[in-house]
């Protein structure tokens, strides 16, 4: 064996962790404005929050100073968490051992063509900045932003990337104005994303302005804690609302991903759906079979926030809820709510983690199964940087 | 063993008999019906054998049958409905007040069984009016709760309605809150908006009640009121336990800005916090109840509510099946005596 063969074959490393949940920033408002149409370049901004930090009224800690980014994990040459490819690629891929990680970038606008706009502008600037030369490892994966105010316009988006060799799934918004994510007013995007084989992952957008955030059924809580532990109602809201109007009848092939809004409800969630269904067949004629069967087939949770509660507990909730097929790990880099593989493995059943850490998020991605290893996980590499 | 019913909802024969307890000019006022306009359930909210001479759940003697004879129960907690919130705050004041006098007069005055006890009912967006209502009828012996709707326009936890728990409290009353609603001045009943079908309402309706709890936590209302209890009637016990959990996982993070919750929010259930049973609630697999039910400690929070007449109204058997023998005796009698206190009125059969 030639010194060249030899690292012709450790040059590959098998893919163990897939991080679910990435948030990547264009490293400034002119950079991402270089990837507008023309007519465009003055009119989305500061429209869309994308770039600039508008202040958060639900604000997490210290959130002038964090802006609720790690705050070591701003890059050494300047701009943004997450806005430097290479940076993040040590911190993330190298030292916290991440094989592969999805990129979901964050914005939103007001108006639905300035939004479709956004998005659009998003995809290009996340197709060359972060899955272009920078991808030469092959390890991000890309979120096609969609609006989901203009569900036509978000099915002509999908077209446009479907067939990239690194994106990977469509990302809308939950907070879609008072429209369930059962509605057939979705029916164009969905059936895009469904014909082309991809996810629909949808995540928590901006914070700002006021009149994005879904209005609470009882009203609106006043600080960050109590709304974001209530955040997960509006993903049972629309998952209730994906089983009982009838989405996944309609399109059997869409998968839905429910990213940084917990997990451990969705057992509750079942429970509750199978219960009703059962009493109220006749009120749901369309609904063919029993709810948690769809949830089970179509729904994947992503895992960041885990909940900081008793290991032990944990677990034994965990194996009663036998969801180890619809958990995919997450990291929610770079913001300060981080969640570690290190640490988050350890939480989960010694039978459920091969599947949570890598499994099902390679199966609903269609992911390698080895990927290439950076320079600085190569063996004898040490502690280099990249 | 005792058995308390925790939620029974009694109804007015008909629409019109609330009249006979307001005064003029209330008495002709346009006045929302019993059963309540959006999102009832096709072919009417409560049990269709209940339908007839009346609304279901209007007569005291076939109510006490039901409740006493059929399903074993010796107390039960009636809980009436007002007509939800509506546009005029002044005018559904009225209504409840109504609806207590009504209460006493039909049902817990004429009840010589003893085994009936009531809810005063208020209207939060009238905070002066609820507090006023409460202090007329707390020293009442078979008032035992005061009773509010789920939906409302802000979370309890809200400073502006702190003057009706602290009411509450002083007298030690429990704060019952109760779907109750439907008229038309409500936010969408989901996170997502409106729902499409009754089912897609109904089972999620009852959740709605953490948004409320989680307020009161943080916004310390039950670190200043000692003796300040609510009970979410409509079950929605069974999000309980992953939703606390992610309360009590960011509680540390967010002590700068509510530095005066001062424990683990899951802390305060035990002291201020109950769950009425539902058929929606719970295990689809029996198998699976005892250990549910002790996670979040959930058989220290939880008592039989049969939700009679409603359309899902549960016996005692359903609510306990799978339960071990200690969970059974919190779950049907222990949590609502040591709330309600009714085995020691006078004259119990206890």
């Amino acid at each position: 064996m030639t010194i060249g063969e030899h690292v012709q074959d450790i040059r590959d490393i098998d893919v163990t962790i897939v991080d679910t949940d990435v948030h990547p920033l264009p490293v400034s408002a002119e950079v991402l404005k270089s990837y507008a149409p023309a007519q465009w370049k003055d009119k989305l901004w500061p429209t869309g929050n994308a770039v600039s930090a508008v202040p958060h009224f639900y604000d997490t800690p210290d959130s002038y100073k964090t802006n609720s980014l790690r705050v070591d994990a701003s890059p050494p040459g300047g701009g943004v968490a997450g806005s430097d490819p290479d940076f993040a690629a040590k911190q993330l891929l190298v030292d916290a051992g991440v094989s592969i990680a999805v990129l979901e970038p964050m914005c939103d606008a007001q108006l639905p063509q300035a939004e479709d706009v956004l998005k659009a502008t998003h995809n290009d600037w996340l197709a060359d900045v972060w899955l272009g030369e920078a991808n030469w490892h092959g390890r991000w994966r890309g979120a096609i932003s969609v609006t989901a105010q203009d569900p036509a316009a978000a099915a002509r988006e999908i077209e446009r990337w479907a067939g990239h060799p690194y994106m990977a799934e469509v990302l809308m918004t939950p907070q879609t104005r008072g429209i369930p994510f059962g509605s057939p007013h979705f029916d164009p995007m969905y059936a895009a994303a469904a014909r082309n084989g991809l996810p629909v992952a949808t995540h928590l957008m901006g914070q700002t302005p006021f009149e994005l955030i879904p209005i609470y059924p009882v009203g609106n809580p006043a600080h960050w804690h109590d709304f974001f532990a209530s955040w997960p109602l509006l993903y049972v809201s629309h998952l209730m609302s994906l089983v009982f109007d009838g989405a996944f009848d309609r399109h059997p092939d869409l998968r839905v991903v429910f990213v940084e809004g917990g997990f451990t409800w969705a057992l509750p969630a079942m429970w509750r759906m199978d219960r009703i269904w059962e009493q109220r067949k006749a009120d749901l004629p369309h609904v063919k079979r029993k709810p948690s069967a769809y949830v089970r087939e179509h729904v994947r949770f992503t895992t960041q926030p885990l909940e900081e509660v008793d290991l032990g507990e944990y677990r034994q909730y965990l194996e009663m809820m036998d969801l180890g097929d619809n958990i995919m790990f997450s990291t929610d880099y770079p913001h300060w709510s981080y969640d570690s593989p290190d640490w988050a493995i350890r939480r989960f059943p010694a039978d459920q983690r091969e599947r949570i850490m890598r499994g099902n998020a390679t199966a609903l991605y269609g992911l390698p199964a080895t990927v290439k290893a950076l320079p600085a996980e190569l063996p004898g590499a040490g502690d280099v940087a990249v | 063993m005792t058995i308390i019913d925790a939620n029974v909802q009694p109804h007015f024969r008909f629409n019109s008999e609330i009249r006979r307890y307001l005064s003029a000019p209330h008495k002709l006022r346009a006045i929302p019906d019993v059963e309540q306009q959006w999102y009832q359930a096709p072919g009417g909210d409560y049990r269709q054998d209940l339908y007839g001479d009346g609304y279901p759940g209007s007569d005291p003697e076939t109510m006490a049958h039901h409740l006493f004879d059929d399903n074993g129960v010796d107390y039960a907690i009636l809980n009436p409905l007002t007509r939800g919130n509506i546009a005029d705050y002044l005018l559904n004041s009225r209504i409840c007040a109504a609806v207590n006098d009504w209460l006493l007069d039909r049902w817990l005055e004429p009840d010589t069984s003893n085994r009936f006890r009531g809810t005063i009912r208020v209207n939060p967006e009238d905070v002066r009016g609820a507090v006023a209502e409460i202090e007329r009828l707390a020293g009442h012996p078979k008032m035992v709760q005061v009773g509010v709707p789920m939906q409302s326009r802000e979370p309890y936890g809200k400073p502006m309605f702190e003057p009706i728990w602290e009411a509450a409290a002083a007298h030690g009353l429990p704060v019952a809150v109760h779907i109750n609603g439907g008229n038309g001045v409500d936010h969408a009943p989901t996170f997502a908006g409106h729902a499409y079908t009754y089912p897609g309402y109904a089972a999620f309706m009852p959740l709605n009640s953490f948004v409320h709890l989680a307020t009161l936590i943080v916004e310390g209302m039950f670190g200043r009121h000692r003796d300040l209890r609510f009970v979410f009637a409509d079950g929605g016990y069974d999000i309980l336990t992953p939703l606390m959990w992610r309360l009590d996982t960011f509680w540390m993070s967010m002590r700068d800005q509510t530095p005066w919750v001062d424990r683990f929010p899951s802390e305060y259930l035990r002291d201020h916090v109950r769950f009425c049973s539902s058929a929606l609630d719970g295990p689809t697999d029996e198998g699976q109840a005892e250990q549910w039910l002790d996670f979040t400690n959930k058989a220290d929070l939880l008592m039989y509510g049969s939700s009679y007449p409603h359309w899902s109204a549960t016996g005692p058997s359903a609510v306990i099946a799978g339960l071990n023998d200690a969970q059974r005796d919190k779950v049907l009698w222990r949590n609502a005596n040591d709330l309600f206190g009714v085995a020691e009125v006078e004259g119990s059969l206890a």
